[in-house]
């Protein structure tokens, strides 16, 4: 019974910090609930209804879903088209992203170059650089008649690129400018892992006689495995959900050449007030990450090497 | 014992915290019922009988959502229209609000489906007014027109904008229009001049078309200095070779796209002929060049276009003024196209005020002039078009000629026009690219537009 004495005293104190931890805790999970998870479940709801915003919904069961699946519509073959799109847009932008982040970051951390701090900052920029503004900025840069990037081949008397109004080109013109504006965030997630490789491993190498490319490849790419997961799949999630640049640049087209699966939702809702269909659409795409999500973690999470 | 009973511990606060945050959830996205009276589907809501108008509210605020507005006219609105007519209307506020094309659509929807549409708005006659008014968002105008004997100013108006723009197919009165955007027939007479075709005699039809439009082309290989003729790939050019060749693009019944009859594949092939195969211009939208428009910057002779290109010609190159030309073309039948901008009247239990604020700004002759000279825009009204001081004979030609010609239309207003004309642009684009032919691009374009049409009267 004695032993009980410091069990009973200890409780209380738990259970006021439990309390305490909770009213911490409870403005951000009402936030959460309300702001993230209400209008989620809100959207799932829509999405077996026939909805336009203007009058209540009406309850279709899961035609929407067996529409966009099955159907013979323009619009479900739209959907097919962009899912196709968004991919080659997402493995495009994520392998360029990868390749171009990693190069930064050993430019960013290699030993002989000066201020480092300057040169990282310079590269981040982009990230930090609202998605809109960065567009309107490429889409001057690819304009067929004065854009500089024609003016450039002009003056070097190539023959001048549509760009943007080329469905062949157009696609990787926005991949191209999506790199740009992501490829520093992929630097500083590989500086961080650059920086926990240790210094050992490198020394151990060269006095087995490992030259500089030896050592990138068998020491520093198979340290960064983890990292590269992580960009991978981060970088998968976010480049299936592209929209801004796709909205300012091209708006889906030239006939469709650059059309992405949030784009199509966007115009189904906002531009066809069909706002249950939209938000099937929505959740299909979620699916899609998902399960892209679990491949890439299959993919990569089997040779993770330490 | 007792204590460890009174003891809340993190699973059990995480719970309690998720399943008291989720009613909150549910309760505050449950959805609201409209302001509007529950209507049909498909049908307009029950008009209120002609001799009958509500009575007059108690004071309130009256929200004006304006899309077509620019800083001189925003001045005017709050400086001078707006303190008038809450002096003339003690008791009511006029709260404006401000937004552009692109975020117009989902502002309404949004603003409807909380209860809160705007007093009066500005919309699209083919986009948002058919369909607002179908679904008892919007009011019908024609009982406010007969009370307050608004008829003597409503003959004013073009006919063809009242009657085609801002009439239901069954004849109701739904809005009222403030801006004409008429498609015009530009062409650049010192490049005619140049090539040695008479600046005086712009193209007729369309074989002078092609022949003037080859004259004028400058280009090596698919690079073009100049293009001859050259718009968008877009249905809003498709439809004028389509109504120039005496071409419809619905049925007489409205139930079903007509474009993908022989005069419709003739003007879709006759214009994508002209582009592909004699290469009077590219098959890509140009773009432009600094400030200048394509027209306004020569690279371009001839072509369809707006208001806005004179706009653009007189702001940025005045030196080339006197080289515009405008006119309206046609093949079986001379036509255009237009549209008109209109104010809409959100239903609701103050439809009397909201009327009072919509006439102050379309009815009355000097408010509205004082719009048209800030924006500098078509007007509706023949007088206001007459008075403006910034019309030039260009200008007369962009209203007077394509109101009455007698094909020119405006794109029918029904419940389906959005979505189905949006999809037509996407296969007119195709022809152009050479994806598809003509023919095919139409006939698949027409497959679409009636699986539309279909699900939307059946009200899907």
């Amino acid at each position: 019974m004695e032993s009980l004495q410091p069990t009973r005293r200890r409780r209380p104190l738990r259970g006021r910090v439990g309390l305490i931890a909770a009213v911490f805790l409870f403005p951000f999970m009402l936030r959460f609930v309300v702001f993230s998870i209400g209008p989620i479940l809100a959207g799932l709801a829509l999405s077996f209804t026939s909805y336009d915003a203007l009058s209540p919904p009406r309850w279709v069961g899961i035609a929407n879903y067996a529409n966009i699946l099955f159907g013979t519509e323009e619009s479900t073959r739209i959907f097919w088209r962009s899912g196709v799109n968004t991919i080659y847009f997402a493995v495009g932008q994520v392998g360029l992203e990868m390749s171009s982040g990693l190069a930064l970051a050993l430019l960013a951390n290699a030993r002989l170059l000066r201020a480092k701090t300057m040169w990282r900052v310079f590269f981040y920029t982009p990230v930090i650089t609202s998605t809109i503004a960065s567009a309107l900025i490429w889409l001057w840069l690819y304009n067929v008649q004065v854009g500089l990037f024609n003016t450039i081949l002009r003056g070097l008397g190539l023959p001048t690129l549509k760009w943007l109004l080329d469905p062949g080109l157009a696609m990787p013109c926005v991949i191209i400018m999506s790199t740009w504006a992501g490829a520093g965030w992929s630097m500083v997630v590989y500086l961080a892992g650059l920086q926990g490789i240790p210094e050992n491993l490198y020394e151990a190498a060269r006095m087995d006689g490992a030259n500089t490319w030896q050592q990138f490849w068998k020491v520093t790419l198979p340290l960064l495995m983890p990292v590269t997961f992580f960009i991978v799949i981060l970088g998968f999630i976010g480049s299936l959900q592209v929209f801004g640049q796709v909205y300012v640049m091209t708006e889906g087209g030239p006939i469709g050449a650059t059309m992405t699966i949030t784009y199509h939702i966007y115009n189904t809702a906002f531009q066809y007030y069909r706002l249950g269909y939209a938000s099937a659409m929505s959740f299909l795409l979620f699916l899609l990450i998902l399960f892209f999500s679990v491949l890439n973690y299959r993919f990569f999470g089997g040779r993770v090497e330490y | 014992m007792e204590n460890e009973k009174r003891t809340l511990n993190r699973r059990e606060f995480l719970t309690i915290a998720a399943m008291a945050s989720a009613g909150a959830a549910v309760a505050a996205c449950a959805p609201r019922t409209a302001v509007a009276p529950t209507a049909p589907a498909a049908g307009p809501a029950t008009p209120l009988p002609p001799t009958t108008v509500p009575p007059t509210e108690e004071p309130r605020d009256l929200t004006l959502l304006l899309v077509d507005w620019n800083d001189a006219f925003r001045t005017v609105l709050e400086n001078e229209i707006i303190p008038a007519f809450q002096e003339a209307n003690p008791g009511l506020t006029v709260l404006p609000d401000y937004t552009d094309w692109g975020g117009i659509d989902a502002k309404v929807m949004t603003a409807v489906a909380g209860g809160i549409a705007p007093d009066v708005f500005m919309a699209d006659n083919v986009e948002l007014g058919p369909k607002y008014y179908a679904k008892g968002i919007t009011a019908e105008l024609d009982p406010f027109v007969a009370v307050t004997g608004a008829e003597a100013i409503l003959a004013d108006f073009y006919p063809k904008a009242i009657d085609e723009g801002c009439k239901t197919p069954d004849g109701k009165l739904v809005a009222l229009p403030y801006w004409l955007e008429n498609r015009a027939f530009f062409y650049r007479k010192d490049f005619m001049a140049e090539v040695g075709l008479d600046p005086d005699k712009p193209p007729t039809n369309w074989t002078e078309l092609r022949d003037a439009a080859i004259k004028l082309t400058k280009r090596t290989d698919d690079t073009f200095e100049r293009a001859g003729f050259q718009v968008g790939a877009n249905f809003q050019n498709y439809v004028i070779f389509l109504w120039q060749n005496n071409g419809v693009l619905f049925n007489e019944t409205n139930d079903r796209v007509a474009w993908n009859r022989p005069e419709g594949i003739e003007a879709l092939e006759y214009w994508v002929g002209i582009i592909r195969d004699d290469k009077v211009g590219p098959v890509e939208n140009m773009q432009n060049v600094g400030d200048l428009q394509p027209f306004a910057a020569g690279l371009k002779a001839m072509a369809y276009s707006g208001s806005g290109t004179l706009a653009n010609v007189g702001d940025f190159a005045p030196e080339i003024w006197d080289s515009v030309g405008v006119s309206v073309m046609g093949q079986k039948v001379k036509a255009s196209l237009w549209y008109a901008n209109a104010y809409l009247i959100a239903q609701s239990d103050h439809v009397e005020q909201s009327w009072k604020l919509l006439s102050s700004l379309v009815l009355d002759d000097d408010n509205f002039l004082k719009y048209t000279e800030a924006m500098q825009t078509l007007s509706p009204r023949k007088s206001i078009a007459g008075r403006a001081s910034f019309m030039t004979p260009l200008h007369m030609v962009m209203i007077e000629d394509v109101m009455n010609a007698p094909g020119s239309h405006t794109t029918p207003s029904l419940l389906f026009s959005a979505e189905v004309l949006y999809m037509l642009n996407d296969f007119v684009a195709k022809a152009m690219y050479g994806e598809l032919t003509p023919k095919e691009a139409l006939d698949q374009a027409a497959d679409a537009g009636n699986q539309i049409i279909a699900r939307v009267l059946s009200g899907g």
